[in-house]
């Protein structure tokens, strides 16, 4: 009799144990996933992530804000979560986790909820690699102080490049310019030349020599020297079009809003930008997007993760804070629902969610910004000062290029 | 004897004011635009402000990326600590490569000369490797530990000439008295060399407020940034995305200036120390 | 061996031995290093490397552009500097070599320069050569001349790169400062009695008083210049803007090695070839000092 009491007692006791430990452990059990984040984003998120924190079973997300992701990668100390973009999945194929299985035996999460063509940007080989949050598209940016003491209607989903030169011409004064010119990168320039028809890399080979290419080129030299539109590399840009006396940007960057709010002065907009000669399409399209990985050791919970970091929730709290263009389309369609009139700068929406299906992406699988850069640019930079003609960019640069893309391959 | 004719002092006094104003023109630029709200600083560029402004200086505390006090801590400890290590050792070596005249001192200190010539890149990176691979990524030990072992050949060389301009009989009394030689490198050399270890801080300071390189590589953290680095993410506050990102500079140079006082104050106050002693450690052949 | 010899042997690897063992640590075994690196492929990003011989020299040799132009823009930027700033150093110091009232306050804003820090010494002369209405633009508009793009144009950028770097020429100064105070006073008089000019003075007198110390200087300044990265960094947005005209070969390197790609093999196989060159033209250096330095070094 006493023995199977102690018996009893004892089990008991075990039990009863095992359930008190059980929840702290439990609980002290959620893994820890490190991801790098600026801190400018501090204030907007850091409230958004506590709370989750607070609710996950899953995972316990830990905030490195302002440190230097690519050092750490290097140093081998990765962050679980990782900051890539369209341009450079394809060179960190290795580094990121293929988020493919997760997603498929994912119950809840909305995978067609992501803009398909940013959702395809970020995938590589079939692998999922990551996924996007937020995007930046090339659109036509407008001073409406500037259009309405000229007189000039403002750009409209109609506008072609005559009516850019027209505008542009109309708005250029003393201690005015027309048209902003962007130097130093692509931004601009590409867009023009894919506007004409020509590209960058065509069949596998650096385009830029092609007649479509050099109109392109010739009409980005064409807003300084012929339309007198825009400024060159010598004339006092006044600024650029955040210092209130450019009337328009071509192509632009959706990360510049935040700072164009800040200038007080700056009332502006946003519209798609006008069919080049050839076609619509063309502007830039480029996304950065949240992906794991592949060494982290919670590969579940950093997939949990980033699905908090990528849902509608958190992408309407970036949006709504940051004003960063949210990736899915139910928080697409929630910002477009409100009117117009109550809308912060830019208030013309449907210029940023509408171009997305004339965008394009940039060239993934070579060092296009290095070669860009190093090679290309200078020579387009030399255009603008004009020691070199289009035709004479388009060959050189071509040429260059190309060698560039042999020897790094 | 030494009576200049008024004609020559005239010029002489002509010629260095206007080559001192000349120099100190461009820091008058730095000095405006830290003068300029955040509109005017990124619009159309007016050399003069419209208002003197001073809003920027308070503001620079209120960022939220920029801790004024802390960088400048950061960068003090980097700079005590490179100090330290450099003036201890570089101080020893040159001492035993004047004091012990063995055959192996002129091969080293030959030998040591031609680690000028190094270009700096051709050692960090085999040394990032290495600092990378001992964990010591985000610390401060990749950026004062060579200093630790006498790497500063242009401080060997300076201490070198400064301990030669030192009467040997100094050494020989000592040694005779019986003292041993780190007796005499403690309580004889060590107190006659301050005004070359007083240039050795001085550049050191400069040279750490300077050190941009280093801290990019090493350094990830934001508390452990240093001054340079932090008025590095002043610059980028926008930088979230766009190539040609908007740099409040208004911001930055009302950052710069303020960083720029304790490099003057430290400058002010040794200034005519270390002017006389780079005068005696100058080369004397 | 005396006793004397071999205490003294003691004495001297005891006190100068911790610089062997931190020029073997720090500077032999870098060395070595980075010749291996050189033949390989290694980049931080990637655990797996293979060696791959020669390629990495034949890359930068033959086709890597990009790096003759680093090159060429380095030793223009070099010459231009080294030149530039002895020659400022010394009229300098000859100026403030004397005992006037308040000399002190001019040796002292001479320097002033000098330890600016060089993030600083970047946005001074950012705002200083606005190609819009800097200060500088605006005083030559007033006398007419327009249009200089300064930084922002790439004819003009190398030399607005090379006006910022002579800003700081303190160091080189105060050291022509330090020798020419040596010269003996005696010497001057003597000439001045016998009616000799100026010039005839410095040719004869202080040149070959001070020619040990500016060989130094020229050597210094030389390499220095040819080391530096900092302000072409800075100004140069990190990639030699306008058009690589700024592109010195320091920042290329560390754009290779620290930046995209991180490919430590090639960045290596540059830092050799620099080193190389350099070596030469400091033995050519030194042969020429020969001609004209008076004192034993």
């Amino acid at each position: 009799m006493k023995k199977s009491n102690k018996w009893l007692v004892g089990s008991v006791a075990f039990a009863m144990a095992a359930v008190v430990l059980q929840a702290p452990l439990a609980h002290a059990a959620v893994p820890t996933v490190t991801v790098v984040m600026p801190t400018q984003w501090k204030a907007a998120f850091e409230p958004e992530i506590n709370a989750f924190n607070k609710t996950s079973t899953t995972v316990n997300i830990e905030v490195n804000w302002g440190g230097a992701q690519d050092q750490l990668i290097a140093a081998n100390k990765s962050p679980d979560i990782i900051n890539t973009g369209d341009l450079f999945v394809a060179a960190q194929k290795n580094l990121l986790l293929d988020l493919t299985p997760y997603i498929a035996k994912d119950k809840t999460i909305d995978v067609k909820d992501f803009y398909p063509a940013l959702l395809s940007a970020v995938k590589f080989q079939g692998r999922q690699l990551a996924l996007p949050y937020r995007f930046n598209v090339g659109l036509l940016y407008y001073n409406k102080t500037l259009f309405d003491s000229a007189g000039v209607n403002y750009p409209t989903t109609k506008w072609t490049q005559k009516d850019l030169i027209s505008a542009g011409q109309k708005l250029t004064k003393t201690s005015q310019w027309g048209v902003a010119s962007t130097p130093g990168w692509w931004g601009e320039w590409l867009i023009h030349v894919r506007q004409a028809g020509g590209d960058w890399l065509q069949d596998g080979a650096v385009a830029l020599d092609s007649p479509e290419a050099v109109t392109g080129l010739t009409f980005f030299r064409d807003k300084v020297t012929k339309y007198k539109m825009s400024p060159g590399p010598k004339d006092d840009s006044l600024g650029g079009f955040s210092g209130g006396k450019t009337g328009m940007e071509y192509g632009g960057h959706t990360g510049n809003w935040p700072s164009y709010n800040a200038v007080s002065s700056l009332k502006w907009d946003i519209q798609v930008l006008p069919r080049g000669p050839k076609t619509s399409k063309g502007a830039e399209l480029a996304l950065e997007a949240w992906g794991v990985s592949a060494k982290t050791a919670n590969k579940q919970a950093a997939y949990d993760a980033v699905k908090f970091l990528t849902s509608v929730k958190f992408l309407t709290t970036q949006w709504n804070e940051l004003r960063l263009p949210p990736t899915r389309q139910s928080v697409a369609k929630a910002a477009l629902a409100v009117p117009v009139a109550k809308r912060q700068s830019p208030q013309n929406l449907e210029a940023l969610f509408g171009g997305i299906a004339t965008g394009m992406t940039l060239p993934r699988t070579i060092p296009f910004i290095k070669v860009t850069q190093e090679v290309v640019q200078p020579l387009i930079d030399k255009m603008l000062e004009g020691t070199l003609t289009p035709t004479q960019v388009g060959d050189q640069a071509t040429a260059a290029a190309n060698k560039a893309l042999a020897i790094l391959q | 004897m030494n009576q200049k004719s008024t004609k020559v002092k005239v010029f002489l006094y002509c010629a260095l004011t206007l080559l001192s104003i000349s120099l100190l023109l461009p820091l008058l630029s730095l000095i405006l635009t830290s003068f300029k709200t955040f509109d005017e600083s990124v619009g159309v560029y007016r050399w003069v402000p419209k208002q003197f402004n001073f809003n920027n200086y308070r503001d620079v505390f209120a960022l939220e990326n920029f801790n004024y006090w802390t960088y400048l801590r950061n960068t003090l400890v980097i700079f005590v600590l490179k100090s330290i290590g450099t003036i201890l050792t570089c101080t020893l070596t040159a001492y035993g490569l004047i004091r012990f005249q063995v055959k192996y001192s002129k091969l080293l200190f030959t030998v040591l000369l031609t680690v000028i010539l190094l270009p700096g890149e051709l050692l960090a990176i085999p040394m990032y490797q290495v600092y990378l691979s001992v964990g010591w990524f985000d610390t401060y030990y990749p950026l004062f530990t060579a200093c630790f072992f006498a790497t500063d050949v242009f401080m060997i060389f300076m201490f070198r000439q400064f301990f030669m301009s030192i009467p040997k009989e100094l050494f020989e009394a000592a040694e005779t008295d019986g003292a041993s030689e780190l007796k005499i490198y403690f309580k004889i050399l060590m107190p006659l060399s301050r005004p070359a270890i007083m240039t050795c801080l001085i550049l050191y300071f400069t040279g750490t407020y300077n050190d941009l390189y280093g801290p990019l590589l090493y350094i990830s953290s934001r508390e452990k940034w240093t001054m340079a680095q932090g008025i590095k993410s002043i610059e980028d506050i926008f930088n979230l995305g766009p190539r040609d990102y908007i740099v409040p500079w208004n911001l930055v140079s009302a950052a710069t200036l303020l960083s720029l006082i304790p490099v003057l104050l430290v400058f002010g106050f040794a200034q005519k120390q270390f002017m006389d002693s780079m005068a005696r450690t100058g080369i004397k052949g | 061996m005396s006793v004397k010899n071999r205490k003294d042997t003691r004495n001297f690897f005891a006190f100068a031995g911790i610089s062997i063992v931190g020029f073997v640590s720090f500077y032999i075994y870098p060395i070595v290093r980075t010749v291996y690196l050189s033949f390989t492929n290694t980049s931080i990003m990637d655990p797996i490397h293979d060696m791959i011989g020669w390629k990495n020299f034949k890359r930068a040799i033959i086709y890597d552009d990009v790096f003759h132009l680093a090159l060429k823009n380095t030793f223009r930027y070099a010459i231009f500097v080294a030149a530039l700033k002895l020659f400022l150093a010394l009229i300098a110091a000859i100026l403030l070599n004397n005992n006037l009232k308040g000399i002190g306050v001019f040796r002292t804003i001479f320097f002033l320069p000098f330890i600016i820090p060089t993030f600083a010494v970047s946005y001074v002369f950012r705002f200083f050569f606005h190609p819009a209405n800097g200060l500088v633009n605006e005083t030559l508009g007033k006398v007419g001349v327009h249009g200089i793009g300064w930084y922002a144009d790439s004819r003009t950028a190398m030399l607005t790169l090379v006006i910022s770097s002579l800003w700081g020429f303190g160091v080189p100064m105060l050291i022509f400062l330090a020798a020419l105070q040596q010269v003996p006073k005696e010497l001057y008089e003597v000439a001045n009695l016998d009616g000799a000019s100026r010039w005839i003075q410095f040719k004869v007198i202080t040149f070959p008083a001070i020619s040990a110390v500016f060989l130094f200087n020229v050597i210094l300044a030389t390499v220095d210049s040819l080391k530096s990265f900092d302000l072409a960094f800075l100004m140069g947005h990190g990639e030699g803007y306008p058009a690589n005209s700024t592109l010195l070969y320091s920042v290329y390197l560390f754009n290779q090695a620290f930046r995209n790609p991180w490919n430590l093999g090639y960045a290596s196989a540059l830092a050799l070839i620099f080193f190389g060159i350099l070596l030469t033209l400091t033995a050519i250096n030194f042969r020429l000092g020969k001609l004209y330095v008076k004192n034993e070094n």
